[in-house]
């Protein structure tokens, strides 16, 4: 018996021992994978505070060097929101079964929002570009000038009877 | 809420959805199924605001769905919105495909300026030691 124990007891020390460092593994992996869902998830949450801001703010006596700022920090969020999402996707493999489907949401939101900076970086362009913004001003004056005098017929007559 | 009006008889607008009729025919439809969608309230939040502008100015894109050109290349709906009168104005109606964004050199070029600018100083800047 004495001489099962002296190759048992070590073959399943090494077991236990090597099971506990598979475990911290996992556990570290589970803690990793909270600490990178939370610092998303917190990073989805400024994003969601810059479209609320934007959306509910009075933009319109707004200066060229703040739109120019603005306009500058809304294209790197561009750019960092993509980056986010490659990120994300890269470690969907890897991320723990709890985490994955989460994960997987964030990555489709963070391409969702990625397209919606896209578009609102173009309108601040469109503000700092004058050529542009001549001809909106000229636009808005000739709507003004008409809408007072004119009745306004149905769009959809109208649409239908535009021709090249 | 009612429906908002939609006043199309802009003659820049015409002018501008005359010559997208003659390069894209079937933008007619898409058009209409983006003001059908504005007509419905929607006018406040589609598209988005462009800034600098006293009045409630904001731009939109539409795509060519027959000619498989998605919403990034294709055409800029930019419209005046009245809120009182419930009454949006199509202004200009333009194609254009998608303006690259400022590198990120220039922009954070841009940034620096502007804090320098104000007084302060940029976040990027390392603390002083003395």
């Amino acid at each position: 018996m004495a001489w099962v124990e002296s190759y048992t007891v070590p073959v399943y020390e090494a077991v236990v021992c090597g099971l506990a460092l598979e475990n911290a593994k996992r556990q570290e992996q589970r803690e990793e994978d909270v600490q990178f869902v939370s610092g998303v998830m917190g990073y989805v949450a400024k994003l969601q505070d810059v479209f609320k801001a934007l959306s509910e703010s009075d933009l319109s006596k707004i200066s060229q060097r703040d739109i120019a700022f603005i306009f500058s920090g809304v294209t790197l969020l561009v750019a960092i929101t993509g980056f986010t999402e490659h990120l994300v996707r890269q470690r969907l493999s890897n991320t723990s079964d709890p985490y994955r489907p989460a994960l997987q949401a964030v990555a489709d939101d963070l391409q969702s929002y990625k397209c919606r900076l896209e578009e609102i970086a173009e309108a601040w362009q469109m503000a700092l570009d004058e050529t542009e913004m001549a001809e909106i001003s000229r636009a808005v004056s000739e709507a003004k000038a008409e809408r007072d005098t004119d009745e306004v017929a149905d769009w959809r007559g109208v649409l239908a009877s535009t021709h090249d | 809420m009612p429906r908002l009006t939609i006043d199309l008889n802009l003659q820049r607008f015409q002018r501008d959805l005359r010559e997208a009729l003659k390069k894209h025919p079937s933008i007619k439809d898409d058009l209409r199924d983006t003001l059908d969608k504005l007509s419905k309230d929607d006018a406040f939040r589609l598209g988005d605001r462009i800034p600098g502008i006293p009045e409630h100015v904001r731009k939109i894109r539409v795509g060519v769905k027959q000619q498989n050109i998605g919403k990034s290349k294709g055409y800029r709906l930019i419209y005046l919105v009245d809120e009182g009168r419930q009454r949006i104005t199509p202004l200009c109606f333009h194609f254009k495909a998608s303006k690259a964004l400022v590198p990120l050199t220039e922009i954070a070029e841009i940034i620096v300026q502007a804090f320098s600018d104000s007084g302060n100083k940029p976040p990027m800047d390392s603390p002083h030691v003395s």
